[in-house]
């Protein structure tokens, strides 16, 4: 009897189900493949043996790769693209280390290199979900693995916005020769999707879906409508629940607001009322300590009228 | 909507008479990853039927503004292969203008695998194989330099390329991941390219050049150890591929065959 597998990923966000590249290509290729599976949102790559994440367990097997996990599964007879020809399967290799190539250090300056969104953005976030002495470590960790890379892409280190600027046109390049390459279709390869469309989504929905501060790429692939419907419809399709969950919070964030808006106007009606009230309360004050003349006056007038009327009741008299 | 545009300048100057291309030597001096690149450059410039003059230097390497050879001097200075080829793409001579939007994307996708894979196990196998770098690069890499010179540039230029492989994940590789590796990129290539004369219909591109290049250098160039050049030959394809662009574009030359 099999035990059940068993995956490791990093905690989801803003209607994903994981924020990291590999555990999202990883929880793709298993919806893909149909694989049931239990998920476990653990954000603690202590345990396992390369402190990456996902880690994949399958009777006392542990893989930490997308390449080990997607053999494993092929040996079990899971993998979407058993329906792919060997042309096909050239084509999966080839677009996979284009991404390599030129999209994902672009990711990796946006994630950890660019000093904005470092410090105020993905540390933060990391911190936030690694236990206690954890968060000191990892952060540093992945950055320093980042500033490798651009250190082996730019011989002598030129200032970040250079870098920046080479790696989005190389990334915007890679955008339109994805985007070109799906076309109208549903999947890269027809109506069925396969490791390839795995790939593309990890790499795509984090781009699309995350705030990031600063952010020209996000735009850019946005803009790119039938990348932009992709990856909603794998979000929608095979992630439902994450989808359905942020929208709902969401929905519920923008109640509050709203309902925050309407207290706001309350505000304002309170105000116009104690204004009036404080104003009344003064005027009368003043009234009564004798500030305003105007009831003394009238007094004086019916005073006066009075003795008139007296006067001339003594008249009568 | 699709159409993929690399670069928005285009120079509409003529191509110089004066062009000149350098690189090192390459008898006693070159090394595999350059001697692709260099005759992949070569290859391209002879496919889009410009005149150049190829001018050997010992000291090439650090001649190029960029450190990398082949470099081009063709009024400014160009160098790194790919920025060459973008280079001459914009002064109007491209081989892949008349392809379609999906089949430009496919050329850049095997563009990558080739300049991913191939060039990083080339790089490995020269710099990281200890009989490849004892009996062949030490020697040739330091060939243009007296001593001590020669040890120090040698030793530096491997710590450079060991720093390049190691985010890409091949340092840590052992010799038989890389050769699989290649030949899973050797597979792909073979079947992209079946039965036809070139990559993308009738006429060569600059990706056939690539190919040619990197193909036609890990077939002649001799090493301790012939792993890498067997597994190209498994694919007789690749190889004819290979043959017919040298009959095609290097008809004369003595040097190559």
């Amino acid at each position: 009897m099999n035990k059940t597998m068993e995956l490791d990923v990093w905690k989801g966000d803003w209607g994903l189900p994981s924020v990291d590249l590999d555990c999202l290509e990883t929880l793709a290729f298993i919806k893909f493949c149909g694989v049931s599976i239990k998920v476990n949102q653990k954000s603690n790559p202590f345990w396992s043996p390369s402190g990456t994440l996902p880690l994949f367990r399958h009777n006392k097997q542990k893989l930490t790769n997308i390449d080990e996990i997607a053999g494993h599964l092929q040996r079990k007879n899971f993998s979407p693209d058993f329906a792919l020809n060997s042309k096909q399967t050239a084509d999966v290799v080839a677009f996979k280390s284009r991404i390599k190539e030129q999209l994902y250090p672009a990711l990796q300056f946006l994630w950890w290199v660019d000093e904005k969104s470092y410090a105020n953005f993905t540390r933060p976030w990391y911190c936030k979900v690694l236990p206690f002495p954890l968060n000191f470590h990892y952060p540093n960790k992945y950055k320093a693995k980042a500033t490798d890379l651009m250190e082996a892409m730019f011989t002598d280190l030129p200032q970040n916005d250079i870098i920046q600027v080479e790696l989005f046109a190389a990334a915007e390049r890679c955008l339109s020769t994805l985007s070109a390459r799906l076309g109208e279709q549903e999947f890269f390869f027809g109506a069925h999707p396969t490791s390839l469309d795995a790939h593309v989504y990890a790499h795509l929905a984090p781009l699309m879906r995350v705030p990031f501060p600063a952010n020209q790429l996000h735009n850019y692939a946005r803009a790119q409508l039938n990348l932009h419907k992709f990856v909603t419809r794998i979000t929608q399709r095979y992630f439902p629940h994450d989808y359905q969950e942020y929208e709902q919070k969401q929905k519920q964030l923008r109640e509050e607001s709203a309902k925050n808006a309407g207290d706001s106007r309350f505000k304002a009606k309170d105000k116009v009322f104690a204004t009036v009230f404080a104003a009344l309360a003064m005027i009368m004050y003043a009234v009564a300590k004798g500030f305003i003349q105007v009831s003394e006056i009238e007094d004086g007038f019916r005073k006066s009228k009075s003795y008139d009327y007296r006067d001339s009741e003594d008249d009568m008299d | 909507m699709n159409d993929i545009i690399w670069n928005d300048r285009t120079d509409e100057t003529p191509w110089p008479n004066n062009a000149q291309l350098f690189q090192p030597l390459e008898l006693e001096q070159i090394l595999l990853p350059d001697n692709a690149n260099c005759l992949y450059i070569q290859t391209f410039l002879r496919m889009c039927d410009l005149d150049f003059e190829i001018i050997y230097r010992s000291n090439a390497e650090f001649m190029s503004p960029s450190g990398k050879v082949p470099f081009l001097k063709c009024g400014p200075y160009i160098c790194e292969a790919d920025a060459i080829v973008n280079f001459v793409n914009n002064k109007g001579y491209s081989l892949s203008k008349d392809l379609d939007p999906s089949n430009k994307a496919d050329l850049r996708a095997f563009t990558s695998l080739v300049n991913s894979v191939l060039v990083f196990a080339e790089l490995y196998i020269t710099w990281c194989e200890p009989s490849v770098y004892n009996e062949v690069t030490r020697p040739r890499y330091g060939s243009g330099y007296p001593w001590p010179l020669n040890t120090v540039l040698t030793y530096k230029k491997r710590k450079q390329v060991i720093k390049m492989l190691k985010p890409h994940g091949f340092y840590d590789m052992s010799i038989n991941e890389v050769y699989k590796k290649v030949e899973t990129c050797c597979q792909c290539l073979s079947t992209k390219l079946d039965n036809n004369n070139y990559f993308f219909g009738e006429q060569p591109t600059e990706f056939d050049a690539l190919v040619f290049g990197h193909v036609y250098t890990i077939l002649t160039t001799p090493l301790p150890t012939n792993k890498f050049s067997a597994i190209v030959r498994g694919f007789p394809n690749i190889v004819a591929h290979c043959e017919r662009i040298e009959k095609t574009y290097y008809p004369s030359d003595k040097s190559r065959k």
